[in-house]
């Protein structure tokens, strides 16, 4: 079923999305001429599938769960922020804090994303095929970052338990950030992602893993400076 | 220069943009044969000609983008 944000407002579109008539039991949708609008396909709570055709703006698919959102596009700030389960995709490129303190699902973007890429992720699985900016997984919680370009500044800063793994350069790691040794268990998961994602010619033996020191767990004078 | 802006400066001929370094403010630039538009978010220039096959990027903090002269 196609709707047209041109004929139908955004709300009328995200209530029928949000209370499904089941009914019909439609559960495919297209939504045309996006045109940045805010908040399109927040809060799903059910099975569907959703394409998007063109560019959207702040918080697309926010409070997911269970449906798979396709952003045939770019995505504004806060694509797929606080999404417990389900899948979102982003064709293009997303902006700022991508997954943020996201509980869980997949988020995969094809394209980069702009600084803090799931900052404080909660066990979202976030896919970035391009590069990710500065600060990205800062005060991530759980969950797995997984970057197949490069990495701006202070990756990882403050993080608590996710896994980052990055195939290119990382310009800098965040306080309490560090390099960790890839085993046969990550690789396996790792492959599992990139295969989820469809990417195929990449492979989880090139990727490095970063994660927590756990130096900032508790408080201690002598870390005074990184706080 | 200190502080959160999105800062841009033109003249006659062209124009330049300059973000702050923690990207505190938002900018997004499209970009097509025709023209270059700069906004704080994409909904501010989804009206533009053929923007959907616009080049549409973030530029990055602290880095100077120009066009023109």
């Amino acid at each position: 079923m196609e709707l047209d944000l041109k004929k139908i407002s955004l709300r009328d579109v995200n209530d029928k999305l949000q209370n499904l008539d089941r009914k019909q039991n439609q559960r495919d949708f297209i939504i045309t001429n996006p045109e940045g609008n805010h908040a399109i396909c927040a809060g799903l709570t059910e099975e569907m599938s959703v394409t998007i055709k063109g560019h959207v703006g702040y918080y697309c698919a926010g409070m997911n769960q269970k449906a798979h959102i396709t952003i045939d596009g770019n995505a504004g700030t806060g694509v797929a922020e606080n999404m417990m389960s389900g899948r979102v995709h982003v064709k293009g490129n997303a902006s700022q804090s991508a997954g943020a303190t996201a509980h869980g699902g997949l988020l995969i973007i094809d394209g980069d994303t702009s600084s803090r890429c799931g900052i404080s992720m909660k066990g979202i699985d976030i896919v970035v095929k391009g590069s990710v900016g500065h600060m990205s997984g800062f005060m991530s919680q759980s969950g797995n970052l997984i970057v197949c370009g490069d990495a701006g500044e202070a990756l990882g800063d403050s993080l608590y338990e996710t896994n980052i793994y990055v195939q290119g350069k990382v310009k800098s790691l965040g306080a309490d950030c560090v390099e960790k040794k890839m085993d046969k268990n990550h690789i396996k998961k790792l492959n599992k992602f990139l295969k989820e994602a469809d990417i195929k010619n990449l492979k989880g033996e090139n990727f490095k893993r970063y994660g927590s020191a756990r130096k900032l767990y508790n408080f201690k004078v002598d870390n005074i400076g990184n706080y | 220069m200190d502080g959160f802006y999105t800062f841009v400066v033109g003249t006659r001929k062209g124009f330049a943009v300059l973000r702050d370094e923690i990207a505190c403010k938002p900018a997004v630039i499209a970009e097509t044969d025709d023209y270059v538009a700069i906004a704080s978010e994409f909904q501010a220039m989804a009206h533009l000609p053929d923007v959907n096959n616009a080049k549409i990027f973030e530029p990055e903090p602290g880095m100077v983008y120009s066009w023109g002269n």
